[in-house]
């Protein structure tokens, strides 16, 4: 009982690795890692729940809510182009959902998240509603609750959100992948995951990346981009990197997860 | 820049109880200390009706215990009934009366040494001293004048050889008629 209100229960999921992590619910202490399973390859569909369903055969904890955090392999993120003339939130979901079916070739429902704006492309997200029913599922068979399903690289962001700008960049790197998250206007614009840490790259690679994302957006490369992160960047020749705070307790997610 | 609220949970009862800030906990114990302060309050009001009732039934038990009761006498036998009459019958003798007509009998020098009276018979009987044979027949006749009085009788009397004045001792008794409505 006295644990209910000490820590917070997050079932991280990753592309090879499944985890259990307990964070202090009050103040900033590090999250702990307390059960890990590494897949020998990456799983996808019935595999990877069938690979769940075992490792949650024997949770650390029961009778908790639980938040799922989930890595790009579960997600399928996209900019879209806004419906025009669109006046009901239901109807500007469906769309969503529609369209990132067509983008990404699926014929199952999606769960979707956005955060669309007025006029100009926006930035939407989903994972498959099967998945998170299975997810569901699972989770009450051994007495948790699905409390909060989000993306991983979210929890990041959110960490330090308060410190960006209304139109910035920022690059979020740790061990297995990177994020670059585009701000336009206060809304994010876009997202773009590589599955690589991109400061493990060779000097002036990391800087081309950006610069083909930023083209691909319609953005000119800015001179002052954002980072959060473990490590340092190499100083580029455009490029002048802004660390942002140091998120060290929000990066052991994906540290207790590589 | 505000934060992202991507969230593919449903937003069930779970959901927004784990998303819950510190203000919500802090409301919610607030909430719960106002609870419980106000449970606390209502159990002492309901103590003291309690101790109030428990009082109110302690004295409307001592003012019932205070009522008098209907007591049964006791059985008495014939004697003591008897016995009973007799003392009471003495005790309502109409000692006052009999005592004002003597009163207002002139004595002269004569003295009253004792008087009894027979309730059972309404006799009187007395015990008096004169100075002569004189007095005592004046005495006597005074009573007979009275009209409470009739058959006065002198009934002994005798001179007293050791008394220096040599007094006349004598014994009467009389029918004692006490007036109507007078105990």
């Amino acid at each position: 009982m006295l644990d209910l209100l000490k820590s917070r229960w997050e079932l991280v999921l990753s592309a090879q690795s499944f985890c259990w992590v307990s964070r202090p619910l009050w103040g900033k202490g590090p999250a702990q890692c307390v059960a890990q399973m590494d897949l020998d390859s990456p799983l996808q569909g019935a595999e990877r729940l069938a690979a769940l369903a075992a490792f949650l055969d024997s949770p650390p904890v029961r009778y908790r809510p639980v938040r799922v955090c989930l890595d790009d392999s579960w997600l399928y993120a996209a900019q879209l182009a806004p419906l025009q003339n669109a006046e009901r939130w239901q109807d500007v979901q469906a769309y969503t959902a529609m369209r990132l079916q067509e983008v990404f070739e699926l014929t199952q429902a999606l769960k979707v998240v956005m955060a669309p704006v007025q006029d100009g492309p926006y930035w939407a997200c989903a994972v498959l509603q099967s998945d998170v029913q299975a997810l569901r599922d699972l989770l009450s068979a051994k007495g948790l609750a699905l409390a909060s399903c989000v993306p991983q690289w979210s929890l990041v962001w959110n960490h330090v959100a308060e410190q960006v700008q209304a139109d910035d960049a920022v690059l979020m790197v740790h061990a297995e992948g990177s994020h670059l998250v585009l701000v336009r206007q206060g809304w994010v614009s876009a997202v773009k995951h590589w599955p690589m840490a991109l400061n493990s790259l060779p000097p002036g690679r990391c800087e081309d990346l950006l610069a083909q994302e930023f083209r691909r957006q319609g953005f000119s490369m800015p001179e002052r981009v954002g980072w959060v992160g473990s490590g340092a960047l190499p100083q580029g020749s455009v490029v002048r990197w802004h660390r942002l705070g140091d998120a060290a307790d929000v990066l052991a997610l994906w540290k207790v997860a590589s | 820049m505000k934060k992202l609220e991507l969230d593919f949970a449903d937003r069930g009862v779970v959901f927004w109880l784990y998303r819950a800030q510190w203000r919500l906990w802090l409301t919610g114990l607030l909430a719960s200390l106002a609870l419980l302060g106000g449970w606390g309050q209502w159990r002492a009001v309901h103590d003291e009706a309690l101790r109030l009732d428990q009082e109110r039934a302690q004295l409307l038990k001592a003012q019932a215990r205070q009522i008098p009761r209907v007591v049964a006498a006791p059985k008495l036998t014939a004697e003591q009934f008897k016995a009973t009459q007799a003392a009471m019958r003495q005790l309502n003798q109409p000692w006052m009366a009999l005592l004002e007509t003597l009163e207002s009998t002139r004595k002269g020098r004569v003295a009253l040494l004792e008087l009894r009276l027979d309730s059972a018979n309404d006799r009187i009987r007395g015990v008096a001293e004169a100075k002569n044979p004189q007095e005592m027949l004046r005495f006597m006749s005074q009573m007979k004048a009275q009209p409470l009085l009739t058959s006065v009788e002198l009934n002994v009397h005798q001179m007293s050889q050791t008394d220096p004045n040599k007094p006349y001792r004598f014994e009467f008794s009389a029918h004692w008629q006490p007036q109507e409505g007078r105990p």
